[in-house]
Order: C-alpha cells, then sequence, then structure tokens
C-alpha cells in the first residue's frame, strides 16, 4: 500500500468529519468551572457589602487590625499592597461589532499591575457556525508611546463565566511610579461563541492614588511560624520513617465578613518526593472555645515559588467571633518518586483470567509493599494484570509499570479525603496478550498518607 | 486545586508547568493546540463525531490530572494522542459497533487497494475515501489503531514501539497483521 497515499485519504477523511474549528474547550471549562464553586459563591457576593460589612465591623470592634505590609483584598483585584497602590479611576468600555469589551477594575502596587475586564456579547450571538481559534495572541500592557511593559500572565482565580460573556483578571508588570497612563490590548476574545471576533482592542487606561477605599484586610503571617509537620503517627512510632524535611506555613489570613480565608504553603527539600505533590487532605478550625468550625477548600491567591512547594487554602463556613483561631490541618498526602522492581513468572502459556498467587513482600524505601496477588483481566477495561496490593497505614497507593512490555499503567489508591486503611490494587495495561515468562514490575512511587494533625494558632 | 486562569501566549513546555501548579490556561492552551488532530484521531477510530468529543474531552482531563507525573522533557502530543487512541479503542470495544469481518466484507475491499496502488492522484476522489472509511469499519478497533497510529500520525514503528513500550517486533507484527488485512479487503473490494 503506498503510505503517502493512505496519509493523505486518511486526512481527508478525517477532515470531512471534523472541522478545523473544533473547539471543546467552552464545554471543558463549564465542567472545571463546577468544581469551583466556592469562588462562584464568593464572586456573587456583591463587593459593596462586603466593604461595608467590614467598615461597620471596623467602627464597631475598634479593633486596631494590624495589617503587615498594609495588604488588602477584593475578589475583583485580589491581594494587593496599599501603600503604594494607585488604582483605575473609571472603567474604561469600547464596544464593536456586536461585542462589548469593560475594563472594569485595575490596580498598581509596588509589584505588578492587575487588571480585570469583561467580555459580552450584545447581540443575541449565532447558535451555528465555525469557532474562531485562530487568534493567540496575549493581552499587553503598553506606555501610551508604545513602550511594551509587558505581557499578561494568569491569576490564581482569574477567570469566570457571565451569562453573556465572559471576565478575566490577569497580572502585569508593575507601572513605573509616576507614570500614570497606559494602553491596555487585548489581542484576541475568546472563541465561546461561532463566527469571526473583533480583534485588537485597545485601552486607554489613567491610574490615580488610591482613595483609601477599605478592602478586605489581609493579614501576614511571620515565615517563623513555619514548622516541621510531623511525619508519623504515635501509632506508628516504632517504625522507621524519613522526614523527608516538609513543613507547612501558614502565610496570610484573609478577612471577609463571611468568614477567614486561611492560605499556607507546604514546603520541602527532599527530591524523592514528587513536584507539588504535598497537599494536605483536609482542615478544620477550632475557635478560643474550642468549637469547631468547619473549613471548604478555596482558591490560593498565589501560586507555588517552586517545584518543591504546595499551596493550599481554606475557607471557613461562618465567621467566628472567639478568638485566637487555631487552624487545624487534619493530615497530609504526598507521593514518593521510588526505585524498586519485582519480578513475576506468567510461565510458559499464561491464560485470560489466571490469577497468580505471589505474597511478596517488596521493600520500597522505608515501607514494605505486599504483592498478594495478580490476575490477568481482558474484557470492556481494558487487557491488564490487576495487583492486589498491601502495605502499612501510611501507604495508600502505589504506581506500578511493566517497562518492557507496558502500554499504561494506572496506580492504585487515590482519595477525596482521608485515605482509607485498605488493601489496594494497582493495574498494569497491555497492548496484546500478556508475554511467557518473566516479567519486571517497576513501583515508580508511593502514594503515603500521614494521619496526624498539623496546627497553628492565630490571633488577628 | 483549579485556579481560574487567564488564556496567555506560552509555549507548551511553560503550558504543562502552568497546568502543574493547577493554572488551567495551561490545559486550555494543550487544548487549543491538539485538540483537532485529537478529535480527527479518535475519529477515525471511532467513526462517530458526537463520541469522539466526548473521548478526547475526557483525554483532556484526565491529562490533567496525570499531568504532574508527565516528563516536561518530552513532546505532549504523543503522549496524549496515545491517551487518545486507547480511550478510542477502549471504547468501541465495549460498544456493539464492533463489525466482525466476514467473506462479504473482505470482498469488498479487494479492488480498493489496487486503486490506491495503480490510480494517480485518487486519493482525493470522494468514491475512494468512503471506500476506505468503509474498510477502516471493519477493522478491530485496536488494528485500526494501529493504522491510524502508522499512517494518519505518522509514526514510525520505532516510534510507536517506544511509545507503547512494546517490542519494535510487536509493532511491526501488528501493523502488519492490520496492513495485511487491510490490503486483501481494500482489494477485494473492487474484484
Amino acid at each position: 500500500m503506498n503510505d503517502s497515499r493512505m496519509k493523505d485519504a486518511l486526512e481527508q477523511i478525517a477532515r470531512r468529519g471534523v472541522p478545523e474549528n473544533t473547539n471543546l474547550w467552552p464545554r471543558m471549562e463549564a465542567r472545571l468551572e463546577k468544581r469551583m464553586s466556592l469562588m462562584n459563591a464568593l464572586r456573587r457576593r456583591p463587593l459593596a457589602a462586603i466593604l461595608l460589612t467590614l467598615i461597620i465591623l471596623l467602627i464597631a470592634s475598634g479593633v486596631v487590625y494590624a495589617i503587615s505590609r498594609s495588604l488588602g483584598f477584593s475578589p475583583a483585584l485580589g491581594v494587593v499592597e496599599t501603600s503604594s497602590l494607585r488604582m483605575l479611576d473609571k472603567p474604561v468600555v469600547l464596544e464593536r461589532d456586536g461585542f462589548g469589551v469593560t475594563v472594569t477594575e485595575a490596580a498598581v502596587d509596588d509589584s505588578r499591575t492587575v487588571i480585570r475586564y469583561q467580555v459580552e456579547w450584545l447581540a443575541q450571538p449565532p447558535q451555528d457556525g465555525e469557532f474562531d481559534t485562530s487568534c493567540m495572541r496575549t493581552p499587553t500592557l503598553l506606555t501610551q508611546d508604545g513602550t511594551r511593559i509587558g505581557e499578561g500572565v494568569g491569576t490564581a482565580d482569574g477567570k469566570g463565566v457571565i451569562d453573556h460573556g465572559y471576565w478575566v483578571r490577569m497580572e502585569f508588570p508593575t507601572l513605573p511610579a509616576g507614570l500614570n497612563n497606559a494602553r491596555f490590548v487585548i489581542p484576541c476574545l475568546r472563541a465561546f461563541v461561532p463566527g469571526s471576533l473583533p480583534r485588537d482592542w485597545e485601552f486607554d487606561l489613567h491610574f490615580v492614588p488610591w482613595d483609601g477605599t477599605p478592602l478586605a484586610p489581609v493579614y501576614e503571617i511571620p515565615t517563623a511560624t513555619e514548622t516541621p509537620v510531623p511525619i508519623i503517627s504515635t501509632e506508628q512510632a516504632t517504625m522507621p520513617v524519613t522526614t523527608y524535611d516538609i513543613s507547612f506555613a501558614l502565610e496570610q489570613v484573609i478577612e471577609l465578613d463571611s468568614g477567614y480565608v486561611f492560605e499556607g504553603n507546604s514546603n520541602w527539600t527532599d527530591p524523592k518526593i514528587q513536584y507539588y505533590s504535598v497537599s494536605p487532605y483536609s482542615a478544620h478550625l477550632l475557635d478560643a472555645t474550642g468549637r469547631v468550625i468547619p473549613l471548604d477548600w478555596a482558591p490560593p491567591q498565589s501560586r507555588p515559588v517552586s517545584e518543591s512547594q504546595n499551596r493550599w487554602a481554606f475557607q471557613s463556613v461562618e465567621k467566628p467571633s472567639a478568638l485566637p483561631l487555631t487552624l487545624v490541618v487534619d493530615g497530609y498526602t504526598f507521593t514518593l518518586v521510588t526505585d524498586a522492581t519485582f519480578d513475576l513468572d506468567l510461565g510458559a502459556a499464561p491464560q485470560r483470567g489466571q490469577t497468580w498467587a505471589m505474597d511478596l513482600d517488596v521493600p520500597v524505601e522505608d515501607h514494605v509493599l505486599h504483592i498478594d496477588s495478580a490476575t490477568w483481566l481482558y474484557d470492556t477495561s481494558g487487557n491488564r494484570l490487576e495487583f492486589q496490593l498491601s502495605s502499612d497505614d501510611r501507604v495508600f497507593g502505589a504506581g506500578l509499570f511493566d517497562l518492557q512490555n507496558t502500554i499504561g499503567a494506572g496506580g492504585g489508591g487515590g482519595a477525596i479525603g482521608e485515605p482509607e486503611k485498605a488493601p489496594f490494587i494497582a493495574t498494569v495495561y497491555y497492548q496484546s496478550d500478556l508475554p511467557p515468562g518473566v516479567i519486571h514490575i517497576s513501583v515508580t512511587s508511593l502514594d503515603i498518607v500521614v494521619r496526624q494533625p498539623w496546627q497553628t494558632t492565630w490571633q488577628p | 486545586m483549579i485556579g481560574y486562569i487567564y488564556w496567555v501566549t506560552m509555549d507548551e513546555k511553560q503550558a504543562i508547568q502552568r497546568l502543574k501548579t493547577g493554572d488551567i490556561s495551561g490545559l486550555e492552551f494543550l487544548v487549543a493546540r491538539h485538540q483537532v488532530k485529537a478529535v480527527r484521531t479518535a475519529y477515525l477510530i471511532t467513526r462517530d463525531p458526537g463520541l469522539t468529543e466526548d473521548i478526547v474531552q475526557e483525554s483532556f482531563i484526565q491529562a490533567f490530572h496525570a499531568i504532574r507525573s508527565f516528563d516536561e522533557t518530552r513532546s505532549f502530543e504523543p503522549w496524549f494522542l496515545r491517551s487518545v487512541v486507547n480511550a478510542s479503542v477502549k471504547i468501541m470495544q465495549k460498544s456493539a459497533r464492533q463489525v466482525q469481518v466476514g467473506d462479504e466484507a473482505d470482498e469488498l475491499f479487494l479492488q480498493l487497494v489496487e486503486r490506491v496502488e495503480s490510480v494517480e492522484a485518487q486519493v482525493e476522489s470522494i468514491e475512494l475515501q468512503n471506500q476506505i472509511w468503509d474498510v477502516l469499519q471493519k477493522l478491530s478497533p485496536r488494528q485500526r489503531a494501529v493504522i491510524v497510529q502508522r499512517y494518519f500520525l505518522g509514526m514510525s514503528e520505532k516510534e510507536m514501539a517506544q511509545d507503547s513500550g512494546s517490542a519494535v517486533g510487536t509493532v511491526k507484527w501488528m501493523l502488519n497483521t492490520a496492513r495485511e488485512r487491510l490490503r486483501i479487503m481494500l482489494g477485494r473490494s473492487e474484484r
């Protein structure tokens, strides 16, 4: 068969069936959007109500809020440094070809420029047609004479969808002191609706000194509070462990009218820990009376500064009044990169459905992975070897690979909330029938849980 | 944790790095860059445009969850398309759409391979494309996937072996089997 002709034919067939303008993102984003109910709730809360409540609290309580570095928070702009803060003097609106784009808020502090804008379609957009995904240039901030200040980057919670459009928040380098005018260019709108989209939107922005309008207080926590986390629970105390040099730190607390947002990080130095993998699995809050206040996950305001850091944030479901407050991280999980192997002799003629009783203990780092058995499964879920595993109660999953033969692998374990103490499975997939003889299975990772609380007490 | 992140221009490595931090602007970039080829790949295996979009969406979501274990020094596309191919094959194996090859189907293909090999500039022919399309339907999902990887994705046998973790001989054998079946079936279709 002529290879190039077959390739051409397949490409023509594929083009007929799948147009070039296929756009999966809006539906995917909608799926991802559902996971952010917390931020949705936060966005729905009117800023004015938050600010008004804060003002009342400030006046009525007489409490002096010690705000380090004069940080403040607004849902629109995130955390900003107020001593050098300049704000957009008024929203800037442009309308063109049935679309409206409004720069609703913008702020400049000593480290960055934050711009939030909203895109709306002013008329009913076409329901059918091709999506224009060809424009992928980045919004840019310029001086008025055209000198480039920088391209925008996304912020940690900087995008959302509204009924007839979407909003975006992004960060740029800071504007030099004294430079209060800038040009903001949005080269491309996002292809949320079919049809061509007007390009190259230019906004003249003018910044004025912050007028002191209250922002939600942000309390910075001194870095000295970073503390090592327990690596082992009391009942495990006789087991040898590596500490992996993991520590947690509470970095800041944002005080909203509805509660507090606690944001911190997990840090470690051991390269055996997979990057970004150390994460609390749940947390709760205790007020001064010992009452438990539930916490929900919240998006962190900033990103990890290295691969050896992860960030977390929790928001209280109510605003306790009995202070101080104690943040209790119930425990945490991480993935340990490992390098261990074991062999399985499949025999001369392995059969589908066959189970190999193994009863094998494999030392993996500080743990022993017990391989109970392996079964060749062949059904609609694929052609695979499924291993029944167990270990000590710190291990809740393992990554196994057959590097010689496998086409993929799935780890065991995995959990939302605290992982269960139970045997688990790991699966190795094969493209065709299992080979006869000995196969070499690599244990490439272990999922570790530490069910020991870490806590810190905070007083505003 | 999933963040609401804005669209930014970045290269693929940056996109992956961002995605690893939970920044879904990285995923948006990867979707924009790879979605068409991924959907077409799945379409050639499943033949169902609606199903292919679901498969590719799910593959992107899985990539999002698995991205932390992805080696950034490698190219994203082969890694991702492999998951699309595997997901497509799995879905087809689950469905009742798999067509058993029989004598009648074999008969359909015989002339077609001769036309592909002997007639100049025929690949643009809608009729020929339709015939190849029909022939593909007669292959098993895994054989179809091998043909798609080799001819549509342009992977060499060595790349297919490296990608799948299989021996080159295994890939060669699978490809030859699929190709031979296609050849026979295409050939018979023109008798």
